[in-house]
């Protein structure tokens, strides 16, 4: 185990190379972030010229991306180019955000995934089944964008103008003088239901499918046959074996995770990584954005790995070696 | 997946059967095509899905005869009219131009970057994974690794960076998607063709001194191509998703040339007055991709033998 540990995190190291350096290169090839100071009539091309240097934006590409990892071993993620403040700080700052908003809905998603599929495919055919069926294939259709502004026009717009209890459009608290427990909670509902309804479409899906799978199997017609109970049956035989695949899953899942995530936080002005990420791009930070991916495939990949794990312990069969 | 079809197919593509092909029994596309027919949900999906083509490539005799605007006309005296009101049938968006024209014409873009970058994705990352999985030993590590790099990124915030540097058009817009997300069919297709390279069929083949490049072409991807057709269903929805959340970001094809996306995305700042500007084309987007979805479905369903009773 601790060998299989050592050599999956020896294999971050050429994985995070490999993202850094396509990502540092897709960003530099779109030329100087300041190039838009040309049209600027209160900056002389000397100037100009003077914050590149300054910047070491002359150098060529590979000692600048020799620079960067260096400094990045070393701790140091550099400091953003629009307001010089540290990236980390920023990144750090709004990290617990995005950490919240993706686990609670994460977290959400199976809780309402897990039972719903197993009791589907559990009862197949039944009405439950083709209801359960139904909503995964349109929860992967409906795009995460206008779900949460169709969210925000009827539990905020709407169900206020008809004077019924509504829910904040955006943002993390009450900027006036709010921030107390349930403001904050308030403040999540949406963004969260945003995230969750596709989420659930997708385990709902693989929970089924897997469930069905396991009853067909032969150790469950075998415990069937020697006349345990259906619901012993179900629950110490099928619904374990079912779960293991998703283990895997749950890691693979995170980029996906993410990504919904960067889409609600823009919709609903949320301050966390995704929205930090779009405006860091649109502002050509390069700075912020190399740290910012270099913090998502980070997560991604720890993530991965404690996935790896995870499978190893809920399934005895699986040895890491 | 595919087996028992690889299998029936097989004598037939090596050409050991004679001629005389009129006789021989329905080939298994045409059994999976009857299989189709029969699930109410796909044929559902199917008609929906016609529907929403014929709509979108009817643009210009709907924006003619039923709407009688022209997809980038503005009307600053008619801007954020509701559905019916000054002659608009779908209501009039912030420039005053006609929601159920643009709709029309959005579709073609939205539908059009979908398809095209399906099609790139699967030439580039299809032709990845059937030569890695061909291949195997160093140079299938060497470009699965390659995927893992790809895989580690969260997708959308690549695509977002790129968009945002190079501006893409819906043309270009189509190839960026391919370069970022080609390894999802890539491990698909290499799992394929590493189980299938070891089959006698293909050491047939190679035996009586077909070459790789022919063992690839004729003989792994006929066997794919359920593979192939399920995958790309299942993708161009995610893909039409994919153009909506950026086009939402403000980074996708620009305006006046409507997509579904930039319609949603300019609709934004009035959804408290004009929440209809928003529905139509979010609905526009969820029923195509619903659509294509069911009929995905079916072809998997369909194209799966197993379920043959």
């Amino acid at each position: 185990m601790i060998a299989f540990i050592v050599r999956r995190l020896l294999q971050m190291i050429p994985l995070l190379f490999g993202i850094t350096l396509i990502t540092f290169v897709i960003i530099n090839a779109a030329g100087s972030p300041f190039s838009d100071l040309q049209f600027d009539p209160r900056v002389t091309p000397a100037d100009k010229e003077r914050i590149e240097e300054n910047l070491g934006l002359n150098e060529p590409l590979a000692k600048r991306y020799v620079i960067w990892v260096s400094n990045v071993l070393r701790g140091d993620l550099g400091y953003s180019l629009i307001n010089f403040r540290p990236v980390s700080d920023r990144i750090l700052g709004v990290m617990a955000n995005t950490l919240i908003l993706s686990g609670l809905s994460l977290l959400i998603s199976l809780l309402i995934a897990v039972p719903l599929g197993i009791y589907a495919a559990v009862h197949r055919n039944s009405i439950i089944d083709r209801l359960v069926n139904l909503t995964a294939v349109a929860g992967y259709a409906v795009p995460t964008v206008w779900l949460g502004l169709l969210l925000i026009i009827l539990f905020s717009v709407k169900f206020s103008e008809w004077g019924l209890y509504s829910l904040p459009v955006g943002g993390v608290q009450d900027l006036r003088g709010g921030g107390g427990f349930w403001d904050r909670v308030e403040h999540l509902i949406l963004p969260i239901t945003a995230l969750v309804i596709p989420q659930v479409a997708v385990w709902l899906f693989y929970i089924r499918s897997n469930m069905l799978e396991t009853i067909r199997q032969d150790y469950v017609r075998t415990a069937n046959a020697k006349g345990l109970g259906g619901r012993a049956v179900l629950y110490r035989h099928a619904f374990r074996n079912a779960l293991i695949p998703l283990v895997t899953l749950l890691g693979l899942s995170l980029p996906d995770l993410f990504a919904g995530a960067l889409i609600v936080e823009n919709i609903f002005a949320y301050p966390g990584m995704g929205r930090l990420t779009v405006s860091a791009i649109g502002d050509k930070d390069h700075t912020m954005v190399m740290g910012i991916t270099l913090v998502f495939a980070f997560l991604v990949i720890i993530g991965n790995l404690l996935a790896d794990i995870l499978y190893a312990v809920v399934d005895p069969r699986i040895r890491l070696d | 997946m595919s087996e028992l079809l690889q299998s029936e197919r097989a004598p037939d593509r090596m050409g050991v059967r004679p001629a005389g092909r009129a006789s021989k029994p329905a080939g298994a596309y045409t059994r999976a095509w009857r299989r189709f027919k029969r699930n109410p949900s796909a044929m559902a999906g199917l008609v929906v899905l016609i529907a929403i083509v014929l709509f979108v490539l009817l643009a210009g005799v709907i924006s003619t005869y039923i709407t009688g605007f022209d997809y980038s006309e503005n009307h600053l005296e008619s801007v954020l009219s509701r559905p019916g009101e000054n002659g608009y049938i779908l209501g009039s968006d912030g420039n005053g131009r006609d929601i159920l024209t643009r709709l029309a014409y959005g579709g073609r873009v939205s539908m059009l970057v979908a398809v095209l970058a399906t099609v790139t994705t699967l030439l580039l990352g299809g032709t990845i994974g059937l030569i890695a999985g061909y291949a195997g030993g160093f140079v299938d590590s060497a470009l699965m690794r390659l995927a893992d790099v790809f895989l580690s990124i969260p997708a959308l915030s690549i695509l977002i960076l790129i968009a945002a540097l190079y501006r893409p058009d819906q043309y270009r817009l189509s190839l960026v998607i391919a370069f970022v997300l080609w390894p999802g069919v890539s491990r698909l297709l290499r799992g394929e063709a590493l189980a299938l390279r070891r089959r006698d069929y293909i050491e047939a083949a190679r035996a009586v001194g077909a070459g790789d490049a022919r063992i690839i072409g004729r003989h792994l991807l006929p066997n794919v191509l359920p593979t192939i057709i399920v995958w790309s269903s299942l993708v161009i929805p995610a893909f039409i998703l994919t153009e909506a959340a950026l086009s939402f970001l403000g980074l996708g094809v620009r305006s006046p040339t409507p997509s579904w996306g930039n319609m949603l995305s300019e609709a934004q700042p009035f959804y408290r007055s004009n929440w209809t500007n928003v529905f139509f084309p979010g609905l526009a987007i969820f029923l195509t991709a619903l659509s294509v979805n069911l009929v995905g479905n079916g072809l998997r369903d369909a194209l799966d033998p197993r379920l043959e009773k």
